[in-house]
């Protein structure tokens, strides 16, 4: 179990993770939150690559703040963004990772980087130099390197973010494979990713987690209380205001706005299929609570 | 919008840590100049050159150019490619900002603050020199013109050419990196245009192929005395504003090329095309690889990573640009050294690898070279956005950290490989010896390699510090700097203090390393230091995302495991525990640092003030027995020493300095009728305890020893193989030990008399320790001195008689003076000779040992007597043997001819590894080793000099002034040995090889050197006739005054004066002749017209100074001759030893014009060496504007002052002129 106990960071004066604490089990764990909300940071500190300012993260028991080289081990990691040495293919890049991460078997590293470049299909652009490949390609590259060797804990941020649709799918399948015996953990701001693969979740905003649950269970806080309507430009300057405002979007001319609400706000407002977006929204602007101490509460 | 944007990028620059660093060093940098001149000053301040005068100035702002290459380099990386590395380069390349002013803006940047650098640098250095702490003599008068002037016209220009250069580079590629290499690079090619005068390039070519001008104002200022170098600015008419003017304009065009070249927005390379799908897809799952763990797995990684790091960086664009300049230049002076230079080499392994491994070239481009891949493989994995992914794998820290360290080292193993194969291939290509692959492996890897390993290990270490590349090249090439040179100077440096690899020795073609315990402990103790380096760079290694220094050290504990608490513990105990080994070694041959040996110094000076001028005996017979043990390099030297008490008052005490400073090893010591003083007091009242640590004994005779008597000295001596901190007088082949003292690194082995005299002789330092000027010796005078030249070193002696048995190892041949005896072998084992002279020789004596072939010839005397001729050299050394033997022939011949009989029975020459010299012994001459690889060149070609034969005529010359005239112990005693002794063997090889060969010799080595090497002298301008040991004054300028006397008055007169000083003074005891007597007979001999003549050249310090005030005028004669009209414009400056500047001769009382001086007549434009004349004509200038008319039969067409550089002036560019038909 990777166990995160009220670790907080800051950098400066900045409070990029607030307390946070989270229990995690294999599984595919989703953490959603606007930009700058904490959850790279959170990532990276997991990943090793930053110490926190208080609190601890064991996993299974060994507290990696105090010992890296235990989460080291075992880890699959995927940054928001990284950079390739130059004049290497991607089987060089993997060879080389794989031997870094300890795959010190020659013909088992070089069948598991052959599967991978299947997986991520880059098996035809294999000895291509990975600088020069697209974002896309780099992105699958990246997810390929990730899964090397035998990694228990898969920490992935934003991994979908370049992709195209049929390429998401092909790394959230592989991730869907995969997360019965690994602790993974997604970070995006893409709702769908978390929607349709993640069975825990938790919502990100301000270096704090604000909800945390199933998706379900975090779309059933606000069952039957969205309500939609579409309203001109000018009345959603005034919606926005609202303190029970969710979200909106432009469509077509006019603008579809959401807001939460136990009774109807009102004529012309419907009420609406929740989806995990609004209880995103609800949960970030604090319209309800979902941290899980008040959950458990 | 300009002038905001040039705004931004000043207030840019400012914030950058970069800036400030180079500013505070270059800031540190001029102020330790100034106030610190020892340790960082160029070394030639002094009562000459000043400090603050205009020339130390100008030219150190000149040769600062290494420094505004790098950081003109730096700052441009910082101004043009922050877009890029900050990755904002779309986003400010896209704003409507015009090209002309992004680019001009931040050139406007660069170029400003190298300036402001460099300002800084200057205003420090000028107020430095007002510090108290200064030696007065040292400085001269304050003028802010000497600091302006060149800022403006060097530095200024060097910085706006620099900004040019690199913006353009930095435009055109968008690449940092290639930014750094352009800045090597530029650094390799002003290496390359300094070598252009070896080429014989015209001076303006060498002027103006200097981007940074140093060269210029060498040229403009070479012949400048030292009053106009001290107050005279650099004109710009001359070859500094030719330069300036190329170089400004180059930079313009530059620039303008930058504004059309500039790249503006992302310059993408070309992408690779994949390779054709021609892989099926298995469909097999993805399955996980269990990971292994453990020492093995770190290896695997440590592995990979050496391989990768080693590979990537010798694939890199810099790495190949690099490699190829450093190959160039590695060849670019090797050709030269080879090919071009007038002293033609041999090219042998050891000449070769010598060149191609040269410090004064190679080491500045490897520390260079060093520091870049240093910041560049440390850095590697954070430049290219790696280092999320390689720190979140679980490969351990000293893989990643070792595997750097270790790709560097192998970088320079692979530089250097590369110059040892160049010098391989060339040495190839020539008509040359074998190439010898040990000798060059040996000193490729053990002499060069090893320490710049130290170095790439120190530079790895730097980095770990340091908070981005940049910074930590700085501090990396800074830390080599300051701990490789500048941290000898101090005055408690111990050689603990001396980082990086010790080599087990010189190289030799002829013996092997010779002190191999010095190199096993140093290397053990400086690899301990390496290794704990090695350590805390794995703790503090930059893993993750928080990498400033303070977090790094916060977090470090969490770094060290056991296996690294082992190994710096391991390392902590090796470094300390071999360095307090070390220690106590050197402690325990009582090894003083430099402050504690001036303090011995002065206090020895104190403390024999009196004694000093005690009487002692002279020597008269000396027999010694030595048992040489090359293999072991040990030797036991024992020997008996008759003295006679001829000083005219009894003896009471004597003071003997024993052969070894060894107590135990000096086995015996005795004086006949004397007995060692061990306590109490000497006749002067000093505790003999205070004396005795002064490596001297004292011996009482009781009673005292009668004027006329003599007595017996009897002595054993054991010296020792290598020690850590005590070399070996023996070598394991070619042994070279004498009785007079340690002279560039040989040994005394035989006891000397008298009290140790060790006074500091140095000025600035006597000043600086408040000691009073050193007497000087007694003035040269005509009644001639009691004691020779030899009592300097060797105690009171007039001739000797010297009887030696040398055994050695059978395979080696002892060698001494005297004719051979008896030779006694004893099997296999030991051999040993015995020598005794036939007729008494100087106390000076040598004895040799070596693995030798002999190469006998012979020379007949007039007399009819026979004089075996031996030459004592490794069986491969035969290159020059032939021409040391024509050219002993020659000289018996020549020498005996014109001066006096040769006095010996045998004349024999021996090669001595490991040193750089030639010595004249009675009748034998330890020779150096590269004595033995010269190639005399083509005797017809003048442009090449016989480097051996000038050497073997000059060390057979000695035989006369030295062993048959020995000079008198006064001032300007060198002057008699080696300045006569230079002059016949000028006269012998013009006599050889012809006037014109000489005469390129006498203008390119003699007059070269004394100008150059003159200004090296910081201590007061002595005339000739007063020299002490300055080789400028001793050898060169009494080579060329005499070389001028001897044309005047004709060489017959000359040899006729040297042929009567050696019949009044040769081979005769006391009184001994001075340089009075040598300007004597040669007044005698040319005659009161060159009087002044003469004391100007010997007893005052006269430079003359000629030049046509008006075109030489052509006229035709009625009877079909031509008449020639010759205005010049004369001058003489004038110095004695009372002045403090020169002076004109017409500013002085009492002083009159009257010079002989040669004027040349050419049909043609004269040849460099302006032979070829048609007339030669001598007249007399007695005015300052004088004309002279001649008649001559055939029609000149160029005219030219002194053509045979008779007289001494310095600047002979304007000597030759054409003459103009009158009727034009």
């Amino acid at each position: 179990m990777l166990s995160i106990k009220n670790i907080s960071k800051n950098f400066g004066r900045v409070e990029a993770l607030k307390n946070i604490s989270l229990d995690l089990e294999p599984g595919l764990f989703g953490l959603l939150g606007p930009n700058g909300a904490g959850k790279s940071t959170l990532m990276r500190t997991l990943a090793t690559l930053q110490d926190p300012d208080s609190g601890t993260i064991t996993l299974g028991g060994k507290d990696i703040v105090k010992d890296p080289t235990a989460m080291r081990e075992v880890l699959g990691y995927l940054p928001q963004d990284f950079g390739v040495y130059p004049k290497m293919s991607a089987t060089a890049l993997l060879n080389h990772i794989a031997i870094l991460k300890g795959v010190t078997n020659k013909s088992a590293r070089q069948t598991q980087i052959r599967t991978l470049l299947e997986h991520v299909n880059l098996l035809t652009h294999s000895s291509a130099n990975v600088a020069t490949y697209s974002g896309g390609m780099r992105q699958r590259f990246g997810v390929a390197q990730a899964m090397l060797g035998d990694p228990k804990v898969l920490i992935v941020d934003e991994p979908t973010a370049g992709l195209d649709p049929a390429e998401r799918q092909r790394f959230l399948d592989l991730l869907s494979e995969q997360a019965e015996t690994k602790i993974i953990i997604l970070s995006t701001h893409i709702i769908e990713d978390v929607r349709d693969l993640c069975t825990d979740m938790a919502v990100m905003g301000s270096g704090e987690i604000v909800a945390r649950g199933a998706p379900e269970a975090l779309v059933s806080h606000v069952a039957g209380q969205v309500w939609r309507k579409t309203i001109s430009k000018d009345e959603a300057v005034d919606v926005k205001q609202q303190s029970n405002f969710l979200s909106s979007r432009h469509l077509s001319g006019g603008v579809i706005a959401s807001v939460l609400s136990k009774n109807s706000p009102g004529s012309g407002w419907e009420q609406a299929d929740v989806i995990l977006e609004d209880a995103y929204h609800a949960h970030l602007n604090g319209l309800v609570s979902g941290k899980p101490e008040l959950i458990n509460a | 919008m300009l002038k905001r944007l040039i705004a931004f990028e000043l207030s840019y620059h400012a914030k950058q840590i970069a800036f400030w660093v180079v500013l505070i060093v270059m800031a540190l940098y001029g102020g330790f100049i100034v106030i610190v001149p020892d340790m960082f000053g160029s070394g030639l301040e002094g009562s000459r050159l000043k400090a603050n005068g205009a020339q130390m100035i100008a030219g150190g702002l000149a040769n600062a150019y290494l420094p505004v290459i790098f950081f003109g380099g730096v700052f441009t990386v910082s101004g043009i490619l922050r877009d890029k590395t900050s990755k904002m380069l779309e986003i400010v390349h896209a704003t409507p900002i015009s090209t002309r002013d992004m680019t001009l803006s931040r050139m406007v940047g660069i170029f400003t603050i190298i300036c402001v650098t460099f300002f800084v640098f200057m205003l420090v250095q000028f107020f430095g020199q007002f510090s108290p702490t200064l030696d007065q003599e040292t400085l001269g008068p304050i003028n802010p013109a000497y600091y302006i002037q060149p800022f403006v016209f060097l530095t200024v220009v060097n910085a706006l050419f620099v900004t040019a250069f690199f913006t353009l580079i930095a435009g055109l590629t968008q690449n940092r990196m290639l930014v750094l290499v352009s800045a090597i690079g530029l650094f390799f090619v002003s290496i390359m245009v300094g070598l252009t005068d070896l080429l014989d390039a015209p001076k303006w070519i060498q002027a103006v192929s200097d981007p940074f001008g140093a060269i210029a104002y060498n040229l403009d200022t070479e012949f400048w005395s030292p009053d106009e170098r001290n107050t005279k600015l650099v004109p710009l008419n001359g070859y500094v504003g030719l330069n300036r003017l190329v170089w400004t304009t180059i930079s313009l065009t530059t620039l303008a090329l930058v504004f059309g070249r500039f790249k503006r927005g992302l310059i993408t390379g070309k992408t690779k095309q994949n390779r054709a799908a021609d892989v099926m897809a298995t469909g097999l799952p993805y399955s996980s690889v269990a990971p292994a763990s453990g020492l093995r797995t770190d290896f695997a990684a440590l592995w990979a990573r050496i391989k990768f790091e080693y590979l990537t960086t010798v694939k890199s664009v810099p790495f190949l640009i690099l490699a190829c300049l450093a190959g160039a230049l590695f060849a670019f002076i090797i050709i030269i050294s080879v090919f071009f230079a007038p002293q033609k080499l041999i090219p042998t392994s050891l000449i070769m690898a010598s060149i191609a491994f040269n410090p004064i070239t190679f080491a500045p481009i490897m520390i260079l070279i060093i520091s870049f891949f240093a910041g560049e493989i440390t850095f590697r994995d954070k430049g290219a956005k790696f280092n999320e992914l390689l720190d979140s794998t679980k490969v351990q820290n000293w893989p990643l950290v070792i595997s750097k360290w270790l790709a560097l080292m192998s970088v320079v193993i692979t530089l250097c490989v590369i110059g040892m194969f160049i010098a391989m291939a060339v040495q190839g290509l020539t008509d040359s010896p074998p190439i010898n692959i040990g000798l060059y492996l040996k000193f490729t890897f053990l002499n060069v390699i090893l320490n710049f390993l130290f170095l790439s290990a120190l530079a790895m270490g730097v980095q770990s510090f340091a908070p981005n590349r940049i910074v930590g090249m700085i501090a990396a090439a800074g830390a080599i700097i300051i701990l490789t040179i500048f941290v000898q100077r101090l005055s408690f440096y111990h050689p603990l203090m001396g980082f990086g690899g010790t080599s087990p020795g010189s190289v030799s073609e002829i013996a092997p390393y010779d002190n191999w315990v010095q190199f096993r402990w140093f290397n053990f103790y400086w690899g301990m230091f390496v290794l704990a380096l090695a350590v805390l760079s794995t703790w503090l290694w930059r893993r993750g995302l928080q990498t400033n220094l303070i977090t790094r050290i916060k977090t470090m504990p969490k770094n060290i495991g056991v296996r690294s608490s082992a190994a710096m513990a391991l390392a902590i105990t090796g470094f300390i525990g071999s360095g307090a080994y070390i220690y106590s070694a050197y402690d325990k041959v009582n090894w003083n640092n430099q402050k504690a040996r001036e303090i011995r110094q002065v206090k020895s000076e104190k403390l024999f003030a009196s004694e000093r001028n005690l009487p002692r005996p002279h020597t008269r017979t000396v027999k010694i027995e030595a048992q040489l043990y090359p293999a072991k390099q040990e030797a036991l030297i024992s020997g008996k020493m008759i003295l006679e008490n001829s000083s005219g008052q009894p003896i009471e005490e004597l003071y003997v300095q024993p052969s070894t400073p060894h107590r135990k090893d000096m086995r015996r010591l005795t004086v006949e009728g004397a007995s060692e003083v061990m306590e109490g007091v000497n006749i002067d009242g000093d505790d003999v305890k205070d004396i005795r640590k002064f490596n001297v004994r004292l011996f009482r005779f009781d009673p005292p020893l009668p004027d006329g008597d003599t007595t017996q000295l009897d002595f054993e001596a054991f010296f020792h193989a290598p020690r850590l901190a005590d070399g070996s007088a023996i070598s394991k082949n070619g042994t070279f030990v004498n009785n007079y003292g340690n002279f560039r690194g040989t040994t005394r082995v035989i006891p000397v008399f008298g009290p140790p005299d060790t006074r500091i002789t140095g000025s600035k330092k006597r000043r600086k320790l408040g000691l009073e000027e050193l007497p000087k010796l007694p003035e040269p005078t005509l009644e001639g001195t009691e004691l020779n030249l030899f009592s300097l070193f060797t105690g009171p002696a007039d001739k000797i008689d010297f009887e030696g048995r040398i055994c050695t190892d059978a395979q080696q041949i002892p060698i001494a003076p005297g004719n051979l005896i008896s030779e006694e072998r004893d099997g296999d084992s030991r051999t040993c000779r015995t020598y005794k002279t036939s007729q008494p020789i100087s106390n000076f004596f040598s004895i040799l040992s070596g693995r030798y072939v002999v190469s006998e010839d012979s020379w007949t005397a007039p007399d009819g007597k026979v004089i075996p001729i031996r030459v004592y050299h490794d069986e491969q050394h035969d290159y020059s043997v032939e021409d040391m033997i024509t050219a002993t022939q020659f000289g018996l011949s020549y020498y005996t001819e014109h001066f006096a009989p040769y006095q010996y029975d045998y004349f024999r020459i021996m090669e001595v590894p490991f040193i750089g010299f030639a010595q004249a012994f009675a009748g034998t001459i330890p020779y150096s080793e590269s004595g033995f690889i010269m190639d005399a060149g083509d005797p017809d070609d003048i442009k090449t000099l016989d480097n051996s034969t000038l050497t073997t005529l000059h060390e057979l010359g000695h035989q006369w002034f030295a062993h048959q005239i020995v000079p008198g112990f006064s001032r300007g005693f060198n002057t008699l040995s080696e300045g006569l002794t230079s002059y016949i063997t000028m006269d012998a090889y013009e006599a050889m090889y012809g006037w014109d060969k000489a005469h390129y010799a006498i203008e390119n080595f003699t007059i070269a050197q004394m100008q150059a090497l003159q200004f090296l002298d910081r201590e007061k301008e002595v005339p000739l006739s007063k020299a002490r040991d300055q080789q400028y004054l001793v050898y060169n300028k009494a080579d060329w005054v005499l070389w001028g006397l001897k044309h005047y008055i004709g060489p017959e007169n000359m040899r006729g004066a040297m042929k009567g000083f050696l019949e009044d003074y040769g081979l005769k005891d006391a009184p001994y002749p001075t340089t009075a007597h040598v300007t004597d007979i040669l007044k005698k001999a040319a005659g009161p017209d060159y009087h002044q003549l003469i004391t100007d050249q010997w007893d005052r310090m006269v430079w003359w100074k000629f030049s046509y005030d008006e075109t030489p005028i052509i006229t035709e004669t009625a009877d079909g001759k031509w008449r020639v009209t010759v205005t010049l414009k004369s001058d003489k400056d004038i110095k004695t030893e009372e002045m403090k500047t020169s002076e004109s001769w017409s500013d002085l009382d009492g002083e009159v014009l009257n010079e002989p001086l040669e004027i040349g007549f050419y049909p043609d434009t004269p040849k460099k060496l302006w032979s070829g004349w048609n007339n030669l004509e001598q007249v007399w200038v007695t005015q300052t504007d004088q004309s002279f008319t001649f008649v001559l039969d055939e029609k000149p067409a160029y005219v030219a002052i002194d053509p045979r550089r008779l007289l001494q002036e310095r600047n002979v560019d304007d000597n030759v002129s054409a003459a103009e038909d009158s009727a034009k």
